[in-house]
């Protein structure tokens, strides 16, 4: 972002999960150029994809709670995410441009996520970082994000009990393309500005470890049970290596307001973190001085 | 007024200090020296930015460029990433603030073609002009006299691209060795159209 430009990004994504019930999650971004080469954001996050808690009987949560007869996930407060992008090499050209930049986020969470995918997106506490290699060539951009995640485990004391939930080490290699559809010539800061854009989310990422009263907590037993719902619990637990590919259509207004609509789509394996198809509209400002 | 003065007595007030025979000769001074030192100046500049192709970047150096107060007006041209920036008449201008302005927007600066307008000068190969507020060092220029508005290429490392800048290293460097290693001046040659 330009030095001392503030932002704001709304994001909003939905699905509907295996029992065809409606998931959300709402992030409110605020964006802030403090150097010509450091932005930093922060997000607070709230969704209906968790528990604040994890029940006290562990068992009956991870046998049950993807089935349609578990109670309903509350809306909740999730958490807090923070994130610095630093720009570390730049080469300009006309119409052009070469740039690598190194990034760093950490998350607070308030939640329990029980799925083996790390996410810093308000579901874990943890931290990562990475490198984006950007490259724009007119109307065409293309972007390589390398990055990784590392949550910190989730732990519960209760009176009889102790409970640590460690969701798997991530490594990302992410690619994205954007293309600018229209104007193919400008007139005005007027005109409207349609982006197409897509990108493959690429994730490899470890099991989860449950530590219960001390003691490794074994789910493979729920591959056993042959139910699609512990079947899917068993999935989101154990390590995965996927690839999404986001597909976006981008509104610019003004030259300064933007709207993204656009669908997440498993290529290879897929994700639980959410359902498919996911939908999101965001929408995104810059406060110009 | 006496019906027989001439028109010039007819129209200086006769409050006028400066004797009627004298009068041809100071203004004559006044325009070479004095009034066209008062109007030694920054006109206008054309300024070229590489790093972006979109109006939303283009917006934010546009944004950042009008905060400085010496600027009264600037057109982007969203297709060629350029723009031409006109200059408020009784500000001091400083170019140096307008490449740092593109260079905290997050690009870079191509070329900046400033119009100067001078007094009666001489130029010749590092020859320097100093106005009290700019200073000028002149390079590849033939020996010439130069007056009124005069479009300059300015050549500094942060007022050029890369490729510029390394292209007139050489004459930087000896303007440098000849007149000294300055802050704020402006190596600067001619534009050839």
């Amino acid at each position: 972002m330009p030095k001392k430009v503030l932002g704001y990004r709304q994001i909003n994504e939905s699905y509907k999960d295996l029992n065809n019930r409606s998931r959300y999650f709402f992030g409110f971004r605020l964006m802030y150029g403090l150097t010509k080469n450091l932005t930093v954001m922060t997000m607070v996050g709230a969704s209906n994809h968790h528990f604040r808690r994890i029940p006290t009987n562990l068992t009956n949560y991870i046998v049950n709670h993807h089935k349609i007869s578990y109670r309903v996930n509350p809306f909740l407060l999730e958490g807090f995410h923070f994130y610095a992008k630093y720009r570390l090499i730049n080469f300009d050209g006309e119409q052009r441009h070469l740039r690598i930049a190194a990034y760093a986020e950490a998350t607070k969470s308030f939640v329990a996520h029980t799925e083996g995918e790390s996410s810093l997106m308000t579901d874990n506490s943890g931290y990562g970082g990475g490198l984006i290699f950007t490259r724009l060539y007119k109307r065409f951009a293309t972007s390589v994000t390398w990055g990784f995640i590392k949550s910190e485990p989730y732990k519960q004391h209760d009176k009889y009990r102790t409970l640590k939930f460690q969701s798997g080490d991530v490594t990302m290699y992410n690619v994205s393309f954007g293309y600018r559809l229209y104007p193919k010539k400008y007139d005005t800061y007027k005109d409207v500005n349609i982006n197409l854009y897509a990108e493959f989310i690429n994730k490899d990422y470890t099991a989860a470890q449950i530590t219960y009263n001390g003691a490794p907590y074994y789910y493979a037993f729920l591959k056993n049970i042959g139910l699609p719902s512990t079947l899917y619990t068993y999935n989101g637990l154990v390590a995965n290596k996927y690839s999404e590919l986001r597909t976006t259509v981008q509104f610019i207004f003004n030259s300064s307001n933007r709207i993204d609509i656009g669908i997440a789509m498993p290529v290879y394996s897929r994700s639980y973190l959410h359902d498919y198809p996911l939908i999101y509209l965001n929408f995104q400002k810059y406060f110009f001085r | 007024m006496r019906n027989n003065q001439s028109y010039i007595q007819k129209i200086i007030p006769n409050r006028c200090f400066i004797p009627l025979k004298y009068l041809p000769t100071t203004l004559f001074f006044l325009y070479t020296y004095g009034f066209s030192n008062l109007q030694a100046q920054f006109v206008s500049a054309e300024v070229a930015i590489d790093g972006f192709t979109c109006s939303m970047c283009a917006l934010g150096v546009e944004k950042s460029i009008l905060q400085l107060d010496f600027v009264a007006e600037m057109k982007m041209d969203l297709n060629t990433s350029t723009a031409k920036i006109s200059f408020r008449k009784n500000k001091p201008v400083s170019i140096h603030k307008i490449a740092d302005k593109i260079l905290d927007a997050g690009f870079s600066v191509r070329y900046i073609n400033a119009e100067f307008n001078f007094p009666k000068i001489s130029i010749d190969n590092y020859s320097i002009f100093n106005d009290g507020d700019n200073e000028f060092h002149f390079m590849d220029v033939n020996p010439d006299t130069i007056t009124g508005p005069i479009t300059l290429v300015l050549l500094n490392q942060k007022l050029s691209s890369k490729k510029t800048y390394t292209r007139w290293q050489r004459w930087i460097k000896e303007d440098s060795k000849r007149n000294g290693k300055k802050e704020k001046v402006y190596c600067v040659t001619l534009l050839r159209h």
